[in-house]
């Protein structure tokens, strides 16, 4: 979080609960980018996304005026909190009606093999993903990117498995992810 | 709530907790408190957006490996009788190249230990073989694998339900679902109508399973359902005969789910 960053959603909070409509609209703003990754990542089904984002600034707002957050200054925790309810609320919806279909219920199928955009983005990044790994070389720095981003491990544990000290980590680290945002930002930015 | 602690960026740094959240497995608290900074922080949102790239490309990558045993197969899509068969082939397969392996070195021998050459060739055949062999051997652990996923099809819980007469009295039927089994079938016996609207209705009231387009066949309906859905208590499935865009009640069927003792 940003310097003063508490501070700044004390005011909106406040502004918002004294009937500002333009420190919503800020409101949205600020917040809108955190709540859509959080309920992406509580499983709320890309096509979804933009009907879930709506409702939870909905519900912020209608709660805000009503002057429902106790302590302003913990406005980030506030959304936070609405965001992962509207997506959990999501997925359970979901699990209890799942579209129309065969008869036979499946459930629970990844948001992400639904989503052709997100299967084009791993096919894309899989192509950079390989550039990197082939320009790191050895086996076990390959290891370590499987480790920390599929496996999320934490990183004594990758330290320990792979008997490395936490600088050689670091290092690891540092060399792949520059390497990936130079190939990102020459493929997707020019 | 209590307030959380604040994080600093040498925290999230040194805990990975980026790339942690995005592959889930940060413990709830510490996932909470990392989403009530991220929320408001647009330097960890790139860094997220970075490690759901990143992470979705080596996934790709793992997929695209050509040798792997599915780690969950489609169970529903494997005849058991092409299995068995490819097992027994595999059997009998695997057993081919061991008598080559023997035959190759057997060659080689006689041909005389001072022909290097010829021994050297043998054993290039011989090792060739043996690569066979171990393809082979590969085979049949993955038509064994597959096979005994098949078997788990044959054993999913079914259960024929009857309709109850004038409402929910009695518990119905019971369907005993084993501890592992990953889908439940009912199976009703209906008449008249090609589709068929469906409720699955918990004893607390709550509709835990619905389906508005059921085609039912020459017999009736069938449906499976995951067996996480149905941990054990009393259900009603409430089936109405769908005709346009009218419905009309054609029967309620009250069962129980009990648990079999693990073995």
């Amino acid at each position: 979080m940003e310097q003063g960053a508490g501070a700044d959603g004390e005011r909106l909070a406040r502004a918002i609960a004294a009937g500002d409509r333009r420190a919503e609209h800020d409101l949205v703003e600020r917040f809108q980018r955190g709540v859509r990754v959080i309920l992406r990542r509580a499983g709320a089904s890309p096509a979804a996304l933009d009907d879930l984002e709506q409702e939870v600034f909905r519900l912020a707002i209608v709660r805000l005026r009503e002057g429902a957050l106790q302590d302003p200054a913990r406005l980030a925790g506030f959304m936070a909190g609405i965001a992962r309810n509207v997506g959990l609320r999501s997925v359970r919806e979901r699990v209890r009606h799942p579209a129309a279909g065969a008869g036979v219920a499946v459930q629970d199928s990844p948001a992400e093999r639904d989503d052709p955009l997100g299967e084009l983005l791993g096919r894309e990044q899989a192509t950079l993903v390989r550039q990197v790994l082939d320009e790191l070389g050895g086996e076990r720095d390959r290891e370590v990117l499987r480790r920390l981003y599929l496996l999320g491990e934490p990183r004594e544990r990758i330290c320990a498995a792979l008997g490395l000290a936490p600088r050689q980590l670091d290092h690891v680290l540092s060399r792949a992810r520059q390497r990936y945002r130079a190939l990102y930002q020459r493929k997707f930015t020019g | 709530m209590a307030r959380r602690m604040s994080m600093d960026h040498d925290q999230i740094e040194a805990r990975a907790l980026a790339e942690r959240y995005v592959a889930e497995t940060l413990p709830s608290a510490e996932r909470e408190a990392f989403e009530e900074h991220l929320v408001d922080c647009p330097r960890c949102l790139d860094q997220v957006d970075e490690a759901e790239r990143i992470r979705a490309g080596l996934a790709a990558l793992e997929e695209e490996r050509p040798v792997r045993l599915p780690a969950r197969p489609d169970v529903a899509r494997l005849p058991v009788r092409r299995l068995a068969l490819a097992l027994a082939a595999g059997l009998v397969i695997g057993a081919v190249p061991s008598l080559l392996v023997l035959r190759a070195l057997q060659e080689a021998r006689g041909q005389g230990a001072s022909a290097h050459g010829a021994v050297a060739e043998a054993q290039a055949r011989a090792a060739a073989v043996e690569r066979s062999l171990r393809e082979e051997r590969q085979a049949r652990t993955n038509a064994e694998a597959e096979l005994a996923a098949a078997e788990q099809v044959q054993s999913l819980p079914v259960l024929a339900l009857a309709e109850t007469r004038g409402g929910d009295e009695g518990p119905g039927p019971s369907l005993r679902i084993p501890p592992g089994a990953p889908f439940a079938v009912l199976a009703v016996e209906t008449g008249g109508y090609r589709l068929y609207a469906a409720q699955l209705i918990a004893s607390d009231g709550s509709v835990i399973w619905r389906e508005d387009r059921l085609s039912a066949n020459a017999f009736g309906v069938a449906v499976a359902l995951p067996a996480r859905l149905l941990p054990p208590g009393g259900y009603r499935l409430v089936l109405e005969g769908v005709s346009g865009d009218a419905r009309v009640a054609a029967g309620r069927f009250a069962f129980r789910v009990t648990a079999e003792p693990a073995r």
